[in-house]
């Protein structure tokens, strides 16, 4: 069925939504639909297309033939100016594309409502950019009078992968920095979380982005994501997730030899000294760990406390922890929502038996809340083990829920061994009022980021990425830059006469 | 005793439901533990070419399929005893074969670790 760039209404009470493609709303080649439910009462919140390989073939020739048609050519100001529009129109819409986020996902209302404002931010930043990426110019190293300089061009078709716990923003990294650099993209959403990046498409469509420029196919992961991961006139592939999709993404980039950034999680230590005010401390770590109910990848998930506090801050923060409160996330009271999905819920429910038969002492929640008005959600109460050793899977593996760790170190040492003794090198933290010892720190830890006295912190001009198998790559910033354009080398001879090396 | 001990009943029923549609005798099905952002540490349904032979560590059998870790996330499943569950009606966001028949695979504790 031919579309229009108007996703369809509700039904039933449910949204209904169509794939983007070639800036028109249509459905799947198939046909086939998929329900999207909300994870507090697992009520249909939308129905949506399910796209698969031949939607993801249609996408990208849409895409392409945009990039080669139109968008490659479009001057660098006007590429500004469009994101520049986009980024406007997520402003003005951002109470619904927060209510539909809360419907979606579970986040809270109360951070939701800012997701358009951050969506803007991330537009605003790479409108930008676009009008500042510039070659060099090169001097010739031999003698003779030579012109050097580099074209810095875009890629081509570009394709993004996103998760489901930040679905708006993850869809602003995945897209606003691909078209900034002149490349057309297609994305794919994450499949519990599809609607605010058809949203997106939307306000794309409404500000004027020419058609095939971005096109959002949602759908499953081995089908319509490995298509668009696989598919060879795909040049660059951006995900976030997790380890073994990861490198599956990795294996199908192969064939065309297309390039491919990973964020797959963490298991962020977040270092505490004892030099540091009790509440700040626990403040600052009630914040790590627990926003998005734990749902973030570079959540301070393994609190290393220094032995000499260590049972204040376990005291308070296991008192803090109980004082959440968790429920309806469309309540602007609520500070922690359900977990996303019943495939959560469960997960985090087995490490907390691991953590029990590990050793660890499980200090509050563990499990559901017993609120009747919550019992249909995948809600979980904040869980907090202490006495962990740092060898056990709970202070190893991310659980991506609302459980802290609590661990102890003795000096500064111990923590720099403790905190970098793990599979992941996402984020970290040091909460210290000694300026040397904190800065000596961000040297000595295995992290992309590193947080001082602060958490979450993630803005779109700062680098994103991992070490080990936390991933390649970074997203944000001039760094990313790097990774959506290549490098033209150009040389001019500029001397009046011509080397003969034949006629020598 | 390795690590994975078998398929629950629900979970051999999806797999049932992949194995019409998908399984190929050139490529054979295979299970990764996966780990990280958002779908992590439940089991990912591929197939036997997408494992690393030598490199990745194995981790038992389920439903007469391989299971597979990287050796660093190995180190620290081996110790654990689990069983490969399913969800039904459940989706995930990784690459897992499964996901488009309906169903789910988790993994479940067993006995003491």
């Amino acid at each position: 069925m031919a579309g229009t760039a108007q996703p369809l209404g509700a039904e039933n009470g449910a949204r209904r939504y169509q794939l983007f493609i070639n800036g028109k709303f249509v459905d799947s080649r198939s046909g086939k639909r998929f329900e999207s439910i909300s994870p507090h009462d697992r009520s249909v919140v939308a129905v949506v297309a399910e796209g698969d390989k031949a939607d993801i073939d249609a996408a990208v020739a849409a895409a392409r033939a945009a990039y080669e048609g139109t968008w490659s050519g479009t001057p660098a100001g006007e590429r500004a100016r469009l994101l520049n529009k986009i980024a406007d129109l997520l402003e003005a819409s951002a109470p619904e594309l927060g209510r539909l986020e809360t419907l979606d996902m579970g986040m809270p209302i109360l951070m939701t409502g800012g997701m358009g404002a951050l969506a803007a931010e991330v537009f605003r930043y790479w409108a930008g950019m676009a009008t500042k990426l510039h070659g060099l110019t090169s001097p010739a190293l031999r003698p003779g009078d030579f012109l050097g300089y580099t074209l810095r061009e875009p890629l081509g078709v570009v394709g993004g992968i996103t998760p489901w716990n930040a679905p708006l923003l993850m869809a602003t990294w995945k897209t606003a920095p691909g078209l900034a650099c002149g490349n057309t993209v297609v994305l794919k959403p994450a499949e519990h979380t599809p609607m605010t990046s058809l949203e997106l498409a939307r306000l794309a469509a409404e500000a004027g982005l020419p058609e095939g420029v971005l096109n959002v196919v949602p759908g499953f992961g081995p089908t319509a994501g490995a298509a668009l991961a696989s598919h060879p006139a795909v040049d660059k592939i951006a995900f976030t997730g997790e380890y073994v999709t990861g490198r599956l993404i990795v294996q199908m980039s192969a064939s065309n030899l297309k390039t491919v950034t990973l964020e797959l999680g963490g298991k962020s230590p977040h270092i505490i000294f004892d030099d540091v005010d009790l509440e700040t401390a626990v403040t600052n770590a009630l914040f790590g760990i627990y926003l998005n109910t734990g749902q973030i990848c570079s959540a301070g998930t393994r609190i290393l406390v220094q032995d000499t506090m260590y049972e204040r801050f376990v005291e308070r923060f296991v008192e803090r922890s109980q004082q959440i409160k968790v429920g309806d996330p469309l309540d602007f009271a609520t500070r922690m929502g359900p977990l996303v999905s019943e495939e959560q819920q469960r997960k985090v429910q087995r490490y907390v038996e691991i953590g029990k038969k590990e050793g660890a002492h499980l200090r509050c929640g563990g499990g559901p809340p017993t609120d009747p008005a919550l019992a249909k959600g995948f809600y979980f109460e904040p869980t907090v083990f202490t006495e962990v050793d740092n060898k056990m899977q709970i202070a190893q593996e991310e659980i991506f829920g609302p459980v802290a760790s609590i661990l102890k170190f003795h000096d500064e040492d111990d923590a720099v061994r403790i905190g970098n003794d793990v599979i992941y090198g996402l984020a970290a933290g040091v909460q210290t009022k000694d300026l040397k010892r904190a800065h000596r720190l961000a040297k000595r830890l295995q992290a992309g980021t590193v947080w001082i006295n602060t958490w979450h912190m993630i803005e779109a001009n700062s680098p994103f990425g991992g070490y080990k198998l936390s991933g390649y790559g970074r997203e944000n910033g001039n760094a990313m830059v790097e990774h959506l354009t290549r490098l033209k080398q150009v040389w001019v001879d500029l001397n009046d006469f011509t080397m003969d090396f034949f006629g020598m | 005793m390795p690590a994975c001990a078998g398929l629950t009943p629900r979970a051999h029923r999806l797999l049932e439901r992949v194995r019409g549609a998908a399984d190929s005798a050139e490529d054979p099905l295979a299970f990764m533990i996966s780990g990280g952002c958002c779908g992590g540490t439940n089991p990912v349904l591929c197939r036997r070419s997408n494992v690393i032979e030598g490199f990745d560590v194995p981790l038992g059998e389920a439903g007469g399929i391989a299971v597979y870790a990287h050796p660093d996330h190995a180190r620290y499943l081996a110790s654990d005893h689990f069983v490969i569950d399913a969800i039904d009606n459940a989706r995930g966001d990784t690459f897992s074969l499964e996901i488009p028949y309906g169903g789910r695979f988790v993994l479940r504790e067993i006995g003491a670790a």
